[in-house]
This record gives C-alpha cells, sequence and structure tokens, in this order.
C-alpha cells in the first residue's frame, strides 16, 4: 500500500470512528430531548388532560421531529481533512496527518513533501483508529433510557388519574371522583357475588359501563343515561313482585283458615317463601303417609287457589288440584300437587330474591348517578369559578350601560304589572326581553354578562321545557347531561313582546292628513322616550341580587345561549 | 533520496546543537534566547535584545560571534554617532600618482556579525542608516552600492528603563528585526553557575564550530521545508488579528493597537517555525510552531496607540489574546 493510500485509508477508518460516535452521541442527546419534552407533556397532562386531537399532534409532530433529527444526523459526513485534523489532535501528532493530507490534494512534487508524507504514512500506519475513538456510551443515553422507563411506567402504570399517552387515548372524559370509584368497586363486588341475578344481557351491559366509566371514555351525560336505563332495567320486576308478595300474602291468609295449612300461611305471612314451601313438603308427606286432614283443608285451598294473581297461576293451579284430591280422596293426587305447589314457591323464592339483589343494584347505581351528578355540579362550578377568575371585570361591566338596560326592561315589564314573573300565555316573555337586550349592540356585549340577568328574571314553571335552567334561578345554563342535541337545534320560538305605547309629542296633534302621519312617525323615531324605567322597584332582596349578578354560565355553553336568543329573537312582521 | 534529506535535517540538528553548546559554554541558561538568535541567524533575519544592563546581552553575542567562523563588528550606539560611523565613507587620499582620490573606507557593518549595542542610544538618524543594511544588505555611500558579506546578522540590543536620552526604535527599523527577544534575569542555580564561570582564573571559551557557508547551507534547509496551507492560513490568520479595524482584527488590537504586523512578521512567523519544525525532527510546520514563535515574532510588531501607552499595555498581553482567540484550523469533530 502507497503512503498516499495508508493516509487515506487511516483517514477513512478515523473518519468512520468519529463518525459513529458522533452520531450516536447526537442522537442521544436528542432523544433524551425529545423524550424529556414528552415526559413534560405527560406530566402536564397527568395535571390535566390534553384533548385526544392535540394528544395525537403532539406524537405526529414528536415522531416527524425525531425522524426529521434522525435524518439530518445521519446524513451529516465529515471530511477527510476533518478527520486528519482530530486525529492530529487526537494522537498528538502536531498537524502530520492534516499537512500530508493537504500536501497529497494541493502539494507540488517536492522531495521534502514526500518526504512529509512518507513519514505521515509511517505514523498513520501506526495509528489504531478504534483505540483513538472506542465506542463510548454517551451519558446522554442514559438520561433518554430513564426518561423512556420513566414515560411507560406513567403511561402504562394504573394511577387512578392517568391513562395511556402512548397509545394517543383520549383524555379520559368523565374522571371517577373518590365516592364513585368506591361505589363502583362495591358494584362489581355485587354483581360479581350475585350470580343470581340472571339477565346477563343486563349485567354484561352494566359491566361494559363500568369498564368505560373506569377508562373514563364515557362523558358524564353518557354515564348517567346509561345507569339510569340499567337502573330501569333492574326496577323492571319489582311491580312484579310487588304483586305476587301481595298475592302470596292473600294466598297465606286463606291458608290460614285450615289447620292444616296454618303453618304454610304463617310462613307466607312472613314472606317466608321457602319455610312455605317446606311446610308444604310436609303436609304432602303427612297425607301420603295417610293422615287424616282437617274437613276445611278442601275450602281452604279452594279459596286460596281462586283468583290468583299475575305470576302466581301455577301455584293456584297447584294447589286447586290438591283440593281437588282431597274431594276425590287421592292421596297420591294430593301429595303431588302439594310437592309441586312448594316447588312453586322455591322458583317464587329464587325470583324474589333476585329481584332483591336487582333493586340493591339499582339502588347502588342511583348511588352512583347521585355521586356522579354531584362531581359534574363540582366542576361546573369550579369552571365557572375559573371563568370569574379569569374575567373578573365581566360582573362588573353590567351595571352599567347593559344593567341600565336592563333594569329599563324590567321597568317595562313591571309596567305591565308582571315584573320578573312569566304570564301562563308568555313564560319566556321576560326572557326574549332579555333577549333583545343581548342584541342590543353596542350597549349590550352578547355572549357576557346579561345571561345572569335572564335568570334573575324568569323561573321556567318546567325545568324540563325550560332548557335544563338552573332552578335557583341563577340563569346557569344546562349542566349537561339532559340536553340533547335536538334541544339545542330545535325550531325557534317565536316569543311576542308586550311593550307599553307611549304617546309622542307629535301624535298629541290630530292626524288629518298623510304628511302628518309620516311627520308623527318621523318624530317618534326621532324623539327618545320620556318613561323612566330605571325606578321600577326590584323584588330581590340584595342577598339575591347580588347572587343573581354573577356570571356563572360556563364559558362553553356561552355561544348556545347567545345562538337561543339570536334564535327567539322578535321577528319583523312581514 | 529520502535518506539523503533525513541526513540533511540530522547535519541541521547537530549543527545547531553544537553551536548552541558552544555558547552554552559561556551564557549560562537563556536557552530561549540562545535558540532565538539562532533561529534570525538561519531565517537571514536580525535580532533585537532588550533587557536591563548587566544580563549578558553583549556577552552573549560576542560569545555567538567566537563560535562561529565569521566577522564580528561592535558598534556601541551613542547620541553622536552618525551614519557614516556605521556604514563607512569616502575619504581623500593619495593615489598611486600622488594625485588625491576619494576611497570608500568600509564601515563596522561590513562584517558577519554586527552588535549595535544599547542601538536606541542612537538618533532616528543613524539608526535608520541600518534600514538598507538590514533589509537589502547593501550599503549605499554616494553613488555606490556596496554589498555586505553574508551572512549578514545584526544583533541589537536595548535598555528598557533609561528612557532619558534614548531614541526609539522606528516602526520602520523595527520591523526589520526578525524577533523581539526579551532577556530576563537569571535564576538563583544559573547565577551561581555564572559566578562560578566567571569569577575564576579562567573562563571557558567557545570553539569556532561554524563557518559562514555552513550557515548558508542550513539557511537552504530552512526554506526547503514545506508547509501546508492550513498552517499558513493559521499564521495569517494571526498577523491580521494584529491589524486595528479590520475584519479579522482582534478586540484588544482594535483598543489598544495602532499598527499591527506587516507582511514580513508573517515571513518570520513562518520561518521562525519551519526553524523550529526542523528542531524537532519534523519536515513539516505546525500550528504549535507558529504559536511558539509568534509573541518574540510579533510583540515588537504590534505598535501601542495612545490609549495602549497610557495603560502601559504590554503588546505579548496582545499577542497572548490573540493566539488564544484564533481558532487553530482544526474542528472539534469527534
Amino acid at each position: 500500500m502507497s503512503d498516499r493510500e495508508t493516509i487515506v485509508q487511516t483517514l477513512k477508518a478515523v473518519e468512520s470512528r468519529i463518525r459513529t460516535n458522533r452520531l450516536i452521541r447526537r442522537i442521544a442527546t436528542g432523544l433524551s430531548v425529545f423524550v424529556l419534552t414528552a415526559l413534560v407533556i405527560k406530566v402536564l397532562d397527568l395535571a390535566a388532560p390534553f384533548p385526544s386531537a392535540a394528544i395525537r399532534a403532539f406524537w405526529v409532530l414528536w415522531f416527524a421531529g425525531l425522524a426529521a433529527f434522525v435524518i439530518w444526523r445521519v446524513r451529516e459526513r465529515g471530511s477527510l481533512a476533518d478527520a486528519a485534523a482530530e486525529v492530529d489532535h487526537k494522537a498528538r501528532l502536531k498537524d502530520e496527518i492534516s499537512s500530508a493530507y493537504w500536501f497529497l490534494g494541493h502539494g507540488k512534487k517536492n522531495p521534502w513533501i514526500n518526504l512529509q508524507i512518507h513519514r505521515a504514512a509511517e505514523t498513520a500506519r501506526r495509528l489504531d483508529p478504534s483505540g483513538l475513538y472506542p465506542r463510548v456510551i454517551p451519558p446522554a443515553s442514559y438520561l433518554a433510557a430513564v426518561g423512556i422507563v420513566l414515560l411507560l411506567v406513567l403511561n402504562f402504570t394504573p394511577l387512578p388519574f392517568g391513562y395511556s399517552f402512548v397509545f394517543s387515548r383520549e383524555a379520559p372524559e368523565l374522571i371517577l371522583g373518590d365516592r364513585s370509584a368506591e361505589l363502583l368497586d362495591e358494584l362489581v363486588e355485587m354483581i360479581e357475588d350475585a350470580e343470581a341475578l340472571g339477565q346477563d344481557e343486563v349485567v354484561e351491559q352494566l359491566q361494559e359501563l363500568i369498564a368505560a366509566l373506569r377508562s373514563g371514555e364515557l362523558t358524564a351525560a353518557e354515564a348517567l343515561e346509561e345507569l339510569a336505563e340499567i337502573q330501569d332495567r333492574f326496577e323492571e320486576g319489582n311491580l312484579d313482585i310487588a304483586s305476587i308478595m301481595e298475592g302470596l300474602g292473600e294466598i297465606g291468609t286463606e291458608l290460614s283458615q285450615s289447620e292444616d295449612t296454618e303453618p304454610v300461611g304463617e310462613a307466607l305471612a312472613r314472606q317466608n317463601l321457602l319455610g312455605a314451601a317446606d311446610e308444604l313438603r310436609e303436609l304432602a308427606e303427612q297425607i301420603g303417609q295417610g293422615e287424616q286432614t282437617s274437613a276445611n283443608l278442601e275450602q281452604t285451598l279452594e279459596n286460596a287457589a281462586e283468583n290468583p294473581r299475575p305470576g302466581l297461576e301455577d301455584l293456584a293451579e297447584q294447589l286447586g288440584q290438591a283440593a281437588e284430591g282431597i274431594r276425590e280422596d287421592d292421596a297420591q293426587a294430593i301429595e303431588d300437587a302439594l310437592n309441586d305447589a312448594a316447588r312453586e314457591l322455591e322458583e317464587l323464592a329464587d325470583m324474589v330474591e333476585s329481584q332483591q339483589l336487582k333493586n340493591d343494584a339499582a339502588s347502588q347505581l342511583a348511588e352512583l348517578e347521585e355521586a356522579l351528578r354531584e362531581q359534574e355540579r363540582q366542576d361546573q362550578e369550579a369552571a365557572a369559578a375559573e371563568g370569574q377568575d379569569a374575567q373578573p371585570e365581566q360582573g362588573s361591566q353590567v351595571p352599567g350601560d347593559q344593567l341600565e338596560q336592563m333594569q329599563m326592561d324590567q321597568g317595562q315589564q313591571g309596567e305591565q304589572g308582571q315584573p320578573g314573573q312569566p304570564s301562563p300565555d308568555d313564560p319566556m316573555g321576560e326572557m326574549s326581553a332579555a333577549a333583545n337586550d343581548l342584541n342590543a349592540p353596542p350597549e349590550f356585549a352578547p355572549g357576557e354578562a346579561g345571561t345572569g340577568q335572564m335568570g334573575q328574571q324568569v323561573q321556567p314553571p318546567d325545568a324540563d321545557a325550560a332548557m335544563n335552567f338552573d332552578a335557583t334561578g341563577t340563569g346557569q345554563m344546562p349542566s349537561g347531561f339532559g340536553f340533547s342535541p335536538d334541544e339545542k337545534e330545535g325550531a325557534p320560538t317565536s316569543l311576542d313582546v308586550l311593550l307599553e305605547e307611549e304617546t309622542t309629542e307629535a301624535q298629541s296633534a290630530e292626524i288629518e292628513t298623510e304628511e302628518d302621519a309620516e311627520k308623527i312617525e318621523e318624530a317618534s323615531r326621532e324623539q327618545r322616550s320620556k318613561l323612566d324605567y330605571r325606578n321600577v322597584p326590584s323584588e330581590l332582596t340584595p342577598a339575591q341580587q347580588e347572587l343573581l349578578h354573577q356570571d356563572r354560565i360556563p364559558r362553553e355553553y356561552r355561544n348556545l345561549i347567545r345562538e337561543y336568543f339570536q334564535a327567539i329573537r322578535p321577528r319583523p312582521q312581514p | 533520496m529520502i535518506t539523503e534529506l533525513d541526513q540533511q535535517i540530522e547535519v541541521f540538528q547537530n549543527q545547531f546543537a553544537v553551536v548552541k553548546s558552544e555558547v552554552s559554554k559561556v551564557i549560562v541558561g537563556h536557552d530561549e534566547i540562545i535558540d532565538g538568535i539562532l533561529m534570525g541567524l538561519l531565517a537571514r533575519g536580525h535580532v533585537l535584545l532588550e533587557g536591563v544592563p548587566g544580563l549578558g546581552k553583549t556577552k552573549l553575542v560576542q560569545t555567538l560571534s567566537d563560535a562561529l567562523h565569521l566577522k564580528f563588528s561592535r558598534i556601541q550606539f551613542t547620541p553622536d554617532l552618525m551614519p557614516a560611523d556605521i556604514t563607512g565613507t569616502n575619504v581623500v587620499q593619495e593615489g598611486p600618482d600622488g594625485g588625491k582620490i576619494l576611497q570608500f573606507q568600509p564601515g563596522p557593518l561590513f562584517g558577519n556579525i554586527i552588535l549595535a549595542d544599547e542601538i536606541n542610544r542612537a538618533t532616528p538618524k543613524t539608526q535608520s542608516a541600518l534600514l538598507e543594511a538590514m533589509q537589502e544588505k547593501t550599503i549605499t555611500v554616494g553613488k555606490e552600492t556596496y554589498e555586505l558579506i553574508l551572512p549578514f546578522f545584526v544583533l541589537a540590543t536595548q535598555n528598557p528603563l533609561e528612557m532619558e536620552g534614548t531614541y526609539p526604535l522606528p516602526e520602520a527599523q523595527l520591523d526589520r528585526f526578525f524577533m523581539k527577544l526579551k532577556v530576563d534575569y537569571p535564576t538563583v542555580r544559573n547565577m551561581h553557575t555564572i559566578l562560578n564561570r566567571t569569577t575564576k582564573r579562567e573562563e571557558p571559551t567557545p570553539e569556532r564550530v561554524l563557518d559562514a557557508q555552513q550557515i548558508l547551507d542550513m539557511r537552504e534547509t530552512v526554506l526547503a521545508i514545506p508547509i501546508a496551507r492550513p498552517v499558513q492560513d493559521y499564521a495569517i490568520r494571526i498577523v491580521l488579528a494584529t491589524h486595528p479595524d479590520t475584519p479579522n482584527s482582534h478586540e484588544m488590537t482594535n483598543r489598544y493597537a495602532r499598527y499591527g504586523a506587516s507582511p514580513r512578521g508573517a515571513q518570520a512567523l513562518v520561518l521562525g517555525a519551519k526553524i523550529r519544525a526542523l528542531l524537532n525532527d519534523r519536515v513539516h510546520v505546525s500550528t504549535e510552531d507558529i504559536r511558539s514563535v509568534a509573541l518574540a515574532v510579533l510583540r515588537h510588531r504590534v505598535l501601542l496607540n495612545f490609549e495602549g501607552e497610557a495603560e502601559q499595555v504590554d503588546p505579548d498581553s496582545i499577542v497572548a489574546a490573540i493566539l488564544k482567540d484564533t481558532p487553530q484550523p482544526r474542528q472539534s469533530v469527534a
């Protein structure tokens, strides 16, 4: 190998080692930065979950950025001149290799240059690139590894407040509170213990709901809707059971008339169906052994078998057959009928027990539902409080022109004799008046204050009809559940506002010609009203007014409210 | 061929070492000064020695001349020294026919090694008489130009303390010095050696080990050493950094310097680096060689401005800052 080849090959080897080490180091550094960024986002996400779209966008950017970084670094190449300078520095060769490399490319042929190249080649042969540039695991790689492990732990550890971030699962729509989670656990235990529940479909639905609640896939509204449905299905048999138990009581009363069946009747009176079944079997056994029965047993059994309630037909039929067996003196038939009746009672006992379990489950569901509602309400209050903090001047903007305008409207309604009270014909008349305020720029900014004022004036006669307006009259908007899209997008309500007519000065003159009418019209447009609506006394106490003046409309509903009032705005007559 | 060059390098190193050894018989310590003086000699330059009286500057030059088969002249610069006193002049003499003729009488500059002792005591007029001799190696008197004998090597000394009655060297004169070497006090150990050698009946005397031709051959060897462009570029960037208010100037240069080093400075930098490379058994110049000679080569070429003079800035600190901040032709790519 010539001196030139020796030097070039050595430099290529050095450049390769340098490039690889540099690549490892820079990729480790870059990766650690990327992983730390993801960790920061994950920690922030644990505190305040991001929307799934944001997470997906973040991951797309994250992977794209990482890929771009890696490609950029991989494509980065160093020159042999750089490698020569570096190896000179590393091996303390005092620029021997870099000088020789430069002479190889630029130097004129000269004995002294050849000597220099020859000496440099000898030096290059002694160089060990792998020894000079050993593979070293950069410290940043440890940082990256720790970051990755932390990220995985935070993603896969079933923390009560976390969820998988790696797989871009959506942020939970609903994070269960402690009470809700506790109720959910109890419900799960109840379902596991209660095989007698039957109704596999409902149980399956309930289990799916529990899983969805734990994973946070459902919104509060959806969860409550599902809970209510399952609850209804669990309680479906309650009326039947009540009827059956009542019917069994009646049968027990009848059976208590006979000495032989009195224990059965008493057991039925205590709603001890299994005890009653045992008593019936004992009676059947006695009859089967030929023991004498009381004289009124036949009549007692016939009476008990009469007019059975729904669900007790089979029992009544068995009792009737037993009575018929007594009448025909057929001991075997009596014994069989009584044994059948005992089995029927046992089945009824199972059914009652199953229903009781369902009732317990339904009760548990009701508690869970209540807990979720409470949690939802607290979230809304917290959101409203944040909104007030974010816009501390929001409420104070009302008392200016807007409040004055509102008071004028109140006064106008007060002169109609019913301030703040919806008339039977027009229960939302005041709302429409407020809507006029909302749509009266520029004094009144839509979506800000004024929505709270509506609540002061309007007491919806029917909570459902009033779009879930808070019953307290604070003007708070729907809480999120029970507010279907149909209600949002329904046909706009048409409301007529009755305003007191005020005679203008021009109108006091007699209208004789069409020109006079036009003058009056023009004057009425220009003349301001002299009616003072501001002095209308409020029926609210100061505490109520202070409460009602608070703007507690969640931010996300403000547009909806504005749209609503714009929709019900009185239309000009065609 | 390569073997011949290797032998040539070896000869160079040996001759350098022999001269240095002979000088060291008399001069104690001052290894760097001796190296610098020999570098100046081999680089076809001249050396300015600066130091307080009594440090052996003159002795060093005399010893060097004793070690070389060269003609030595000493000029004691005084305020009344005239240019003709050093260059020589035409004198009226009686010709063979009895008539009067003008005949040139060579001055002390007509030698190989010239000791210009306390050069700053002469007037600038006289100092300037050295300009042509130092650069062109000629002396013009009247209409006649006389070639000086080679090697021509001026060793000037000056005292930095006594400013009274002295004349700072003109910039053009300073630039003609290859190096400016600062002679410092000897160490205690070296003082003991000095006293031991000079307070006895017999003082050591150097032998003449090198003649003019050998010196000229060594000069040729120096010039043959190649230098790669990146290293030369480094030397140029250092020199350009001494120029104030230029794109390559250093911050300290902009603030304290009036003028920087000329291309002659860059030549000196490279030549000095080549000699150092040869002495280190290398046939290429490294940036380290450049850096090692930069201070001696550039310190007298950086002229301070008013602010620099007022703040008594040492030009060495400016050169050191330049060396510190000028990036070497190496990238940290590993």
